[in-house]
């Protein structure tokens, strides 16, 4: 039960860690951009704000992140396939 | 194994692009680049504009012209796309009935999830979209001139080769990988050195576009 606990709490840790990892990268990104999908433009404050109240945008965006990531991580990015 | 099939003698392509906010009307624009093709490639056009981009004038089309080629632009989920103020002009439930025996490209999110296996399995021929959201970064200062801003020309001239392959006279899986190859040549350099920051903030996003894009279907079908 305790071990059962320490990987909840740890999951969590992890899942906060990746949520500040992306709204960090999506902060980064220029000012002049228009994101646009699905049915408006978002702004940077929109994206992060769905994010931080994981919606189904924010879970969206967050899994983007870790795919592009992963595969940078991995060498997938720059072969083809 | 599939072999080539040519799908019609008469070259046709009904294009929708409705126009009833910024994203689709940026592709209302691009999309003409397409409909030029075709008209210099000797196709029948048939072109379903802005406003009437509605259910029942796209079934009209469709039974009465039998296109060839169907090109949609406009918003999408996993098991529709949407026409004008995001009407819903074809979804799982009438894609038997409006799809059958063409090729489609869906430029819209998601459809390539359900839609597009559900039209394959229900009698069309190939079928290319996307399985997630499809992107487009713009830059703010071009944003009434949508052909000219240079950000969305990254990703919107690599979508269009999907079409323009096919009206010349290549099968899908070419256009396909046309489609791949630029996207894919415009991400790395977007993500080079020698990139602006606003190419290199936007490359995260074409990718995504990269990686969802798919064609199903029989992939050695050909228009003529």
């Amino acid at each position: 039960m305790i071990h059962k606990n320490n990987k909840n709490v740890k999951n969590q840790e992890l899942d906060e860690y990746i949520k500040e990892l992306v709204i960090a990268r999506i902060n980064a990104i220029s000012k002049d951009l228009e994101i646009s999908f699905g049915e408006k433009e978002y702004t940077k404050e929109e994206i992060v704000a769905s994010i931080r109240e994981n919606n189904e945008l924010g879970r969206e965006f967050i899994e983007m992140q870790l795919k592009f990531l992963r595969d940078i991580a991995g060498g997938n990015i720059y072969q083809r396939v | 194994m599939q072999g080539a099939i040519y799908i019609n003698v008469s070259k046709s392509l009904l294009v929708t692009r409705p126009n009833h906010d910024s994203l689709t009307s940026c592709l209302y624009h691009w999309t003409k680049l397409v409909l030029n093709e075709a008209q210099a490639k000797q196709f029948k056009t048939y072109d379903l504009k802005g406003s009437k981009v509605t259910k029942s004038n796209f079934k009209s089309y469709v039974t009465r012209n039998l296109p060839s080629f169907i090109f949609l632009n406009g918003h999408g989920a996993k098991d529709r796309v949407g026409g004008y103020s995001k009407e819903i002009i074809v979804d799982i439930s009438n894609c038997k009935e409006l799809l059958k025996n063409t090729i489609i490209y869906v430029r819209s999110c998601n459809a390539g999830s359900l839609l597009g296996l559900a039209s394959i399995k229900n009698g069309t021929i190939a079928f290319i979209g996307y399985t997630n959201s499809f992107w487009l970064i713009r830059s703010k200062i071009n944003g009434t001139r949508p052909l000219l801003d240079p950000l969305s020309k990254l990703f919107l001239e690599p979508s269009n080769l999907i079409p323009i392959s096919l009206i010349k006279g290549n099968d899908v899986k070419t256009s396909f990988q046309k489609s791949q190859d630029s996207m894919w040549r415009n991400f790395i350099n977007m993500s080079s050195g020698s990139a602006t920051k606003e190419e290199r903030d936007a490359a995260f996003f074409l990718y995504c576009n990269y990686s969802c894009q798919v064609a199903y279907g029989n992939k050695a079908a050909k228009l003529y």
